[in-house]
């Protein structure tokens, strides 16, 4: 595909890297030269100075061509502009906006943008889901009478719990280990003799109400 | 944070007020223009000396109040009766951010009239298409240009 993003930001250059590395065709369009000269140090001559919310630079960066326009700047008003040009002049099938808050996804959407990304909801995700990746996730909930949850619980390189057996852990009540994966391979057996070690995945099944007391006793 | 207390509207009628963005030379003029046919008007700019100077207006510093705050921000527009206004005009030096500040003032807020300055004329179209009135800065330099150097 032929991609033009707008903004050699961190962001837009992390865009760039990617998609150049799957073979698509990317200019990235910036005004200023420090940036650019970073870009073009790592990746080439696929760069194009000027000011994105012009019709001639976008001419110049080839969006006529363009199957995909991404606005990866740092402004929101600016990634805007440049988004319904490369639409309303230059018909390109898909743009993509990136924001930083919710202040601009209704109106962006409104006004034709394909996609518009809140890059900082985005990172507090996957932020979030990293942070409790270290103790707990849950991955199902199993509905019975009394709610269940099947859990799965990595155990940390600190953890307090390394080098004991599960049969050693004060376990509240309504808990039952299923088993333990450990470097790619699944134990079943006698799972409560095996002693655990750093980055083991323990699948468990609870009621959600010991969450809380569980994350304690694996840290 | 408004500058001044917003005049009372029984001064002027039951008309709606007038919302200008930047309190430029550009911005202050139009401004004057609008309060001379009797128009209440909101200026709203980030920058508070902009601001201040409008306390230096000699003329129909009653009709004009200064408000400090971002256009481009929901909660800003709120502020200053968004809903109370029927005619929207984006004056600062930013294409980008006047047709943002125009387009939400238009599609979010439903103000009939927004008017869009702009100095790239390759925008023009684009925003014409959707509804904005767009003046052009550069062509309004160069007709007056054009028309001072015929008076000399």
């Amino acid at each position: 595909m032929n991609i033009v993003i707008f903004g050699a930001t961190t962001l837009g250059r992390s865009i760039a890297e990617w998609l150049l590395n799957d073979w698509h065709e990317v200019s990235i369009i910036d005004n200023d030269a420090l940036r650019l000269k970073g870009t073009e140090d790592q990746f080439g001559s696929i760069i194009i100075e000027g000011d994105a919310t012009h019709q001639a630079t976008l001419s110049l960066a080839g969006t006529s061509r363009a199957d995909v326009f991404i606005a990866a700047s740092d402004s929101e008003s600016e990634n805007m502009t440049s988004c319904q040009m490369a639409k309303e002049l230059f018909n390109v099938k898909r743009t993509m906006c990136v924001v930083y808050s919710d202040e601009n996804i209704s109106l962006f959407q409104l006004l034709n943008i394909d996609s518009v990304i809140n890059a900082t909801a985005a990172s507090l995700r996957f932020i979030k889901e990293n942070l409790s990746a270290d103790l707990i996730i849950s991955l199902m909930d199993i509905p019975s009478s009394t709610p269940a949850n099947l859990i799965s619980i990595r155990i940390h390189q600190d953890s307090e719990t390394i080098g004991k057996t599960l049969s050693d852990l004060n376990f509240p009540n309504g808990f039952s280990i299923k088993m333990i994966i450990r470097s790619g391979t699944v134990i079943e057996n006698s799972v409560d003799k095996t002693m655990l070690r750093a980055n083991d995945q323990v699948v468990a099944i609870t009621d959600s109400i010991n969450l809380d007391e569980l994350k304690e006793l694996f840290q | 944070m408004t500058l001044k207390k917003t005049p009372d509207s029984k001064t002027n009628g039951n008309s709606k007020k007038a919302v200008i963005v930047g309190c430029g030379n550009y911005g202050k003029n139009l401004a004057i223009k609008l309060a001379e046919s009797g128009k209440q008007v909101v200026i709203i700019d980030k920058n508070r000396v902009a601001l201040e100077s409008l306390s230096e207006l000699s003329v129909h510093s009653d009709l004009i109040v200064g408000f400090l705050g971002d256009a481009t921000l929901s909660d800003d527009l709120k502020e200053i009766e968004i809903l109370d206004t029927d005619l929207f005009i984006a004056t600062t030096n930013s294409d980008s951010i006047n047709a943002l500040a125009v387009q939400k003032a238009k599609l979010l807020f439903g103000v009939d009239n927004v008017i869009c300055l702009i100095s790239d004329v390759s925008k023009q179209k684009l925003y014409e298409r959707l509804g904005v009135k767009i003046v052009n800065y550069s062509e309004i330099i160069i007709e007056s240009l054009i028309h001072s150097s015929l008076e000399n």
